[in-house]
């Protein structure tokens, strides 16, 4: 063996060593990350009933159906109510990963008005944007149909405009936009609010991310959302963007075929 | 016309399973009765009653098959399922035939299947697929055997059943049987076109070795050294770790490729298990003699590769529609493509359709021709590893 022949060879075996090793540790952490995702859906499945008796009771009392209750009393009742809905947002966000990552989120396409989709999200939202004096604009033109799994899509759109209401300081303005771009139909939303530091923006659709700004202001939310309209827009064979710079603001944007 | 329906099922009773997957796959055929039904299932099925399920769909339909480490279909690569293909055609003649004793002389049970399913065809086939036993008996000898029958450049494809990556035990589908250590395969003749793709994509590293003792599938030495050494050395590993532990696990994405006339791409081996000799058994033989080197994976050069094999088979197939297309993907590129695996799969249907009927499995070995050649006069066909080979057939 030459010593140019030595030197590869020896070269060889310590790629092959490293290659080796990471394939193992990738086994290693592959096998773990399923263990963990088992876990949460098996929890999140446990914890789902229980917390659906919660609700119907709670909501009994509030309406005085089990019998009559003071306004204080009822206070306290509405607000255990609002903390245990949040417990069912957080427990469906859990359920929606674990069906994703077990390939168990099925797609039913249907035709539908887009816009139509969007009209309801934000009628769902009404409340919320009135409580904090949000502006929101609504820019759209005569759009044809597409074929779309109208459930998923709404879950999509409200984990986007529930952001943007979210992380938008109160008065702040929202803009919604719906065009044709070729032969896809995109949306796009635009917030002034408090953005994503930039270097956090590259992790910003992994699961459990939350931006350190808004961690600091908001305590609630699970960081699922992102990551869920990533895989109902990519499952679409569409495409999802942002850009963002703290304190300016964020837009968000995806876009679907109109040939699935 | 050829029509060719899918379908699947993840249903864990086995016998409605088999029922329903085949049953979805009639539905999609119009206007008569499919001439074969294809069954590609998970060994976590009683094998048995997923037989009599899809027979109680299919009635007096010939049904052939295997069990697999993986299934593959329009929709994708999946596991842990059973897909059926039932297959249409006024201008195909099918034949199907079965053999057996693998273990015992592989070369004669591919002879068998071979003289079987012609006895079944009113004219000579032209192309004919086969799905041995993947864990047992010589895979070269199988094809050499139906080599013997059908002529030394006779086209053939194929893949070896699996079992869901535990290397104990497969089963081949022979009309009502549930089969172990068998070859079954299914000739077709006729006025109809057909296109195949064979690559891999693995890249050889380190230096080459000469192989200088073995004795069929057994690698003894390599430069007059035990075989395990290559293995030892390169994983930094000892001996009797890599004994201990099955080392197919551990070497399925560091197999041995050897150079062979008719192939610009060196014929890949896996590794099955290695002895305190220090032999290395591999899933076919490795001629003594022979060049060896070791080879290792790259997802992106795997899916490029599938991507050519797909576009090889469809300039065979002169402009015909392609109306069925019929994978054979070894276990090992799934493994090495992990989440990407869809991703290969993709590059193929990018290429042959979206819509195309597409059947397959995850093998423990392919057959087929030497670099995807089949010109009558030096069409080679050959046992390979962690190879996709693809057929297709179109009007």
């Amino acid at each position: 063996m030459t010593q140019r022949e030595k030197e590869l060879d020896r070269i060889a075996k310590l790629l092959i060593r490293r290659d080796l090793a990471l394939t193992e540790a990738n086994e290693r952490l592959t096998a773990m990350d399923k263990a963990k995702s088992e876990f949460i859906a098996i929890a999140a499945h446990q914890l789902r009933t229980p917390l659906s008796g919660v609700k119907w009771t709670l909501k009994m009392m509030i309406d005085g159906d089990i019998g009559p209750i003071t306004e204080e009393q009822k206070k306290f009742l509405q607000k255990s109510y609002q903390t245990n809905e949040r417990m069912i947002y957080l427990v469906n966000d859990l359920l929606s990963v674990a069906h994703i990552e077990e390939g168990r989120f099925v797609y039913e396409l249907q035709e539908c008005q887009l816009e139509d989709l969007i009209a309801e999200v934000i009628a769902g939202f009404k409340k919320n944007l009135e409580a904090k004096q949000l502006d929101l604009e609504i820019k759209r033109v005569k759009l044809p149909k597409i074929k779309v799994d109208q459930e998923k899509i709404r879950l999509a759109l409200q984990n986007l405009l529930d952001n943007a209401i979210r992380y938008t300081p109160n008065k702040g303005r929202i803009q919604i936009e719906l065009k044709q771009d070729n032969n896809n139909l995109k949306v796009i939303i635009k917030d002034n609010g408090w953005g994503i530091p930039k270097e956090q923006q590259a992790r910003l659709f992994t699961k459990f991310f939350r931006g350190s700004n808004i961690i600091k202001r908001d305590t609630e939310g699970t960081g699922l959302g992102l990551y869920i309209v990533k895989n109902i827009i990519e499952a679409h064979h569409g495409q999802i963007g942002f850009g963002s710079e703290e304190n300016r603001g964020s837009i968000f944007w995806f876009s679907l075929p109109l040939t699935n | 016309m050829i029509q060719a329906g899918i379908g699947q099922s993840k249903n864990n009773d086995s016998k409605k399973a088999g029922q329903e997957a085949c049953q979805m796959a009639l539905n999609q055929i119009n206007n008569g009765v499919p001439e074969l039904i294809i069954a590609f299932a998970s060994a976590r099925f009683d094998q048995k009653q997923l037989l009599d399920g899809i027979i109680s769909a299919a009635g007096n339909i010939p049904v052939i098959g295997c069990s697999t480490s993986g299934e593959i279909t329009t929709q994708g690569p999946d596991k842990e399922s059973i897909a059926v293909m039932a297959i249409k055609a006024d201008n195909i003649d099918f034949g199907i035939g079965l053999g057996k004793g693998v273990k015992t002389d592989s070369r004669a049970a591919g002879r068998k299947v071979a003289e079987e399913m012609i006895k079944k065809m009113l004219q000579k086939p032209s192309m004919f697929i086969m799905l041995p036993d993947g864990l047992t008996g010589n895979g070269a000898e199988i094809v050499r055997g139906v080599q013997d029958i059908l002529g030394q450049h006779f086209p053939l494809m194929g893949g070896s059943a699996g079992d869901d990556f535990k290397f104990e035990k497969t089963f081949e589908y022979y009309q009502g049987e549930v089969l172990t250590d068998a070859v079954v395969g299914i000739g077709l003749s006729g006025k109809f076109s057909w296109g195949l793709g064979v690559q891999h994509g693995w890249e050889p590293i380190g230096l080459p070795m000469k192989v200088t003792k073995s004795e069929g599938a057994i690698l003894k030495e390599l430069n007059n050294k035990p075989a395990l050494r290559i293995y030892q050395d390169y994983f930094g590993r000892k001996a009797e770790e890599l004994i201990r532990e099955p080392i197919a696990r551990m070497a399925y994405t560091y197999p041995l490729g050897m150079s062979v006339e008719g192939s610009s791409e060196l014929l890949i081996r896996d590794v099955v298990i290695a002895n305190d000799k220090g032999e290395i058994t591999c899933a076919a033989e490795i001629p003594q003699g022979s060049e060896i080197r070791l080879m290792l994976g790259d997802p992106e050069k795997a899916i490029q590769a599938a991507k050519e094999a797909a576009e090889n088979a469809k300039s065979q197939l002169k402009g015909a529609k392609p109306k069925a297309i019929f994978v054979f993907d070894c276990i090992a590129r799934n493994k090495l493509l992990g989440p990407r695996i869809d991703e290969e799969i993709e590059a193929i249907q990018e290429v042959l359709g979206k819509d195309v009927p597409l059947i397959g499995f995850y093998t423990y070995g392919e057959q087929a021709p030497l670099g995807g050649n089949i010109d009558p006069q030096t069409c080679q066909a050959a046992f390979h590893n962690e190879t996709m080979a693809l057929l297709i057939i179109g009007e």
